[in-house]
């Protein structure tokens, strides 16, 4: 087989993992040699499906000895298979990186065998472009769970970031679908992961309805997460939930993208829609790895059923709205300073089709509005649809330095058209908001107005199963 | 008054010389006179406009450029080059009266986003920003037979400045030029450095056709790089997720403008 045969099925095996971001990362460029990281990441070019390229993301290869439900290269799978030689991919990690292609290279591979013989053929890969071709462009690795501590500690000597997937968002769920794995072997190697990143990993916090914090491991903990960080409120918002967002805890924290070993972290991906968990514990797990493992980012990705497993779904398409709209959420942990339950609870496991999760809280919450836009706070600026981090920023500057006005704020970036709803400028509501409010049968309600795009472009893929049959 | 420049930065920066000469002797402390612009004479004049033609001079440019940065510091002033950097069609007026303003206010006054010049200024700056962070990723080498890399582009702001230390740094152990087609300019690092950026960089015919990654022959490439821009657009192809298709959300983050010079769009 040559080259251009394994990079098709290779380059093919790996594409459904959705990591391809190539931030956090400033290995600095040395003299003579080819290479550096770009702390805020650079994306190379854009395929047919709209995701960004930035690494060369391939696997090693795609025997693989496990037979996980949702993966193309599930053990039953019926495929072609492949492997690189090392010598092979270093060349064609370096001819691509310096055309200037790509950022670096997202290294993954399917279990050769044991874990431990696979998590050494990937560190040859890294440890030669790292060594021999002194190579300091981005090196994303995937680490093998199940792989020896020794190894695992090896590879973030090499790794700018390394991720292990969790994939299933819950125990029962992994036992189920993927049997070659337990949650043990994942926890323990994300934990060791954190702890080598210089963060001090905090107990999970319990989820009857996703991983117990016996079966993540982390029971050993002397402390509880939620102790460590001084809950504050958003100010002027009522019921504030206890405990910090992602956004707060996330602002206590000292990152090293100079540092020695794995300078941007780690990162997970969960398989949305392969299993029948909610909204609800995705969210809560997802949150929970932001606060306890330091996660810096999880990926969803939405299933796509590859050839008929008794195990799994059949789907009409990937559930892409769902997707979406957990993304959504997890901006809203990390950039606005949401916490899961505002966004689901119990009640409400899942998260509305119609409007993004900011829209749904604030259509939840109109007794927090109409905002001041003239003395509200950033955090509080940041609640109201159409502001954003970018534009809320903007508002502060601009107040600080002269007066707002509705067409001023429209300059700075607000998208009026959702926000001027929401927001009172020196006591003053929109011209638009006072027709709107004053037509006697309002013609379409706020929900109405603020749908979104994304409901009509993805929710022909939605998914429509109904889990109460696999019971 | 209008004042009108030769469409060099040395000369922008005489105009707004003259126009700060204009706003700050007659009457210190007095408001902005709102009629008064800097003008590039690539611009055509309206039919009854009347323009005060400032002559270049690089000494003058300068002295300006030093006071300027002694009053405001480099990161302001570099916020200044971004801007008029740009395409952004208001920007000559903006940044003008930003100098004017900076000069007497000090520079805080890029924070003031509440003025038409503030808000000019900082949505000038952030356009080529942005496409100077975006070129770092489209830019499309091609190894030639001497090992050294060529690229071209086709920006819409003039970035290569803003492109300059970045491609240095990563690729300090090689020669290359990168060529802006459209202002026939290049940003040119022999190995280990430094940088300069080369105006009218015109390359002759038969070079031109020799080094258009385009070209199909008598390329003076190494003789890998056919094989590698092969293996590049298979793995372009083959990496997009047939179910996920989304083409407006791929023209919408790579712009067409730019896939005539992207080896896996053309």
């Amino acid at each position: 087989m040559n080259t251009a045969q394994k990079l098709a099925i290779l380059s093919a095996a790996a594409k459904y993992d959705a990591s391809c971001s190539s931030s956090g990362s400033a290995r600095p460029a040395q003299k003579g040699t080819l290479g550096n990281g770009a702390l805020g990441g650079i994306c190379h070019a854009w395929a047919a499906d709209g995701r960004c390229v930035s690494l060369l993301k391939v696997l090693l290869s795609n025997a693989c000895a496990y037979d996980c439900g949702y993966c193309v290269n599930r053990r039953s799978n019926d495929i072609r298979r492949a492997s690189f030689s090392a010598e092979e991919l270093v060349r064609l990690t370096i001819d691509f990186y310096k055309r200037n292609y790509i950022e670096g290279l997202f290294l993954s591979s399917a279990v050769m065998g044991k874990p431990d013989y696979t998590m050494e053929q990937l560190i040859l890969v890294a440890k030669t472009l790292r060594v021999r071709e002194r190579w300091q462009g981005y090196l994303h690795l995937k680490v093998i769970p199940g792989s020896s501590t020794e190894l695992v500690t090896e590879a973030t000597q090499w790794a700018d970031r390394v991720s292990v997937n969790i994939e299933l968002p819950s125990a029962d769920s992994l036992n189920r679908i993927a049997p070659d794995k337990t949650s043990a072997s994942i926890f323990s190697v994300m934990r060791k992961l954190a702890e080598v990143s210089g963060f001090e990993v905090r107990r999970l916090k319990s989820n009857p309805q996703a991983f117990s914090p016996s079966t993540a491991l982390v029971a050993s903990e002397p402390k509880p997460l939620y102790d460590t960080f001084k809950a504050r409120a958003v100010p002027g918002f009522r019921d504030a939930p206890s405990g910090p967002s992602v956004w707060q805890a996330r602002k206590t924290r000292t990152r090293d993208p100079l540092g020695p070993r794995i300078p941007a972290g780690q990162t997970t991906q969960l398989v949305i829609g392969a299993s029948p968990e909610t909204d609800a514990t995705i969210l809560n797990l997802a949150q929970n790895l932001y606060l306890a493992y330091d996660v810096r980012r999880v990926y969803y990705s939405a299933f796509i059923s590859h050839g008929a497993d008794p195990r799994l779904p059949t789907l009409p398409g990937p559930p892409l709205l769902r997707e979406h709209r957990l993304y959504q959420a997890d901006w809203l942990f990390r950039f606005y300073g949401f916490r899961t339950e505002e966004i689901v609870d119990p009640g409400h496991p899942f998260l509305e089709s119609d409007v993004d999760p900011k829209t749904a809280w604030a259509l939840g919450h109109l007794d927090f509005f109409p905002l001041e836009v003239t003395t509200a706070e950033y955090g509080a600026l940041l609640r109201v649809p159409g502001i954003g981090p970018t534009s809320a920023s903007r508002i502060l500057k601009a107040r600080r330095e002269g007066t707002l006005t509705f067409p001023g704020l429209k300059a700075l970036g607000v998208v009026m058209k959702r926000a001027t709803y929401f927001i009172t400028c020196s006591g003053k509501s929109s011209t638009e908001f006072r027709q709107w409010e004053s037509q006697a049968s309002k013609p379409n309600n706020l929900r109405t107005i603020l749908r979104d795009g994304a409901v009509d472009i993805l929710r022909p893929l939605q998914l429509e199963f109904d889990w109460t049959d696999r019971s | 008054m209008k004042y009108e420049y030769d469409g060099s930065f040395p000369g922008f920066l005489c105009a707004c010389a003259e126009l700060l000469n204009e706003q700050i002797l007659p009457f210190p402390g007095n408001t902005l006179q709102q009629d008064s612009s800097v003008v590039s004479q690539d611009e055509e004049p309206s039919l009854f406009e009347e323009r005060f033609p400032v002559p270049r001079d690089d000494e003058r440019a300068a002295r300006l450029w030093r006071r300027l940065e002694k009053r405001t510091g480099r990161t302001a002033l570099r916020t200044i080059v971004e801007a008029y950097l740009s395409d952004f069609p208001e920007k000559d007026n903006c940044i003008a009266i930003m100098l004017i303003r900076l000069w007497r206010e000090g520079p805080s006054t890029l924070q003031d986003l509440s003025s038409v010049e503030g808000i000019g200024v900082e949505k000038a700056a952030r356009r080529s920003r942005e496409e100077g962070h975006q070129f770092c990723g489209l830019l499309r080498f091609c190894e030639l037979a001497d090992g050294s890399l060529y690229g071209t582009i086709k920006p819409t702001c003039d970035i290569l400045l803003l492109i300059a230390d970045h491609f240095s740094e990563r690729f300090n152990a090689y020669s290359f030029a990168i060529y802006d087609e459209g202002r026939q300019k290049a940003l040119v690092h022999p190995c280990g450095g430094p940088w300069t950026i080369t105006e009218h960089f015109l390359i002759t015919d038969h070079r031109a056709s020799l080094l258009s990654p385009r070209a199909e022959q008598g390329l003076p490439v190494s003789e890998q790089e056919r094989e590698i821009q092969t293996f590049w657009r298979l793995y372009f192809d083959t990496i997009a997720i047939e179910e996920r298709k989304n083409e407006k959300l791929q023209k919408n983050k790579m712009p067409k403008k730019y896939w005539n010079n992207l080896i896996e769009k053309s």
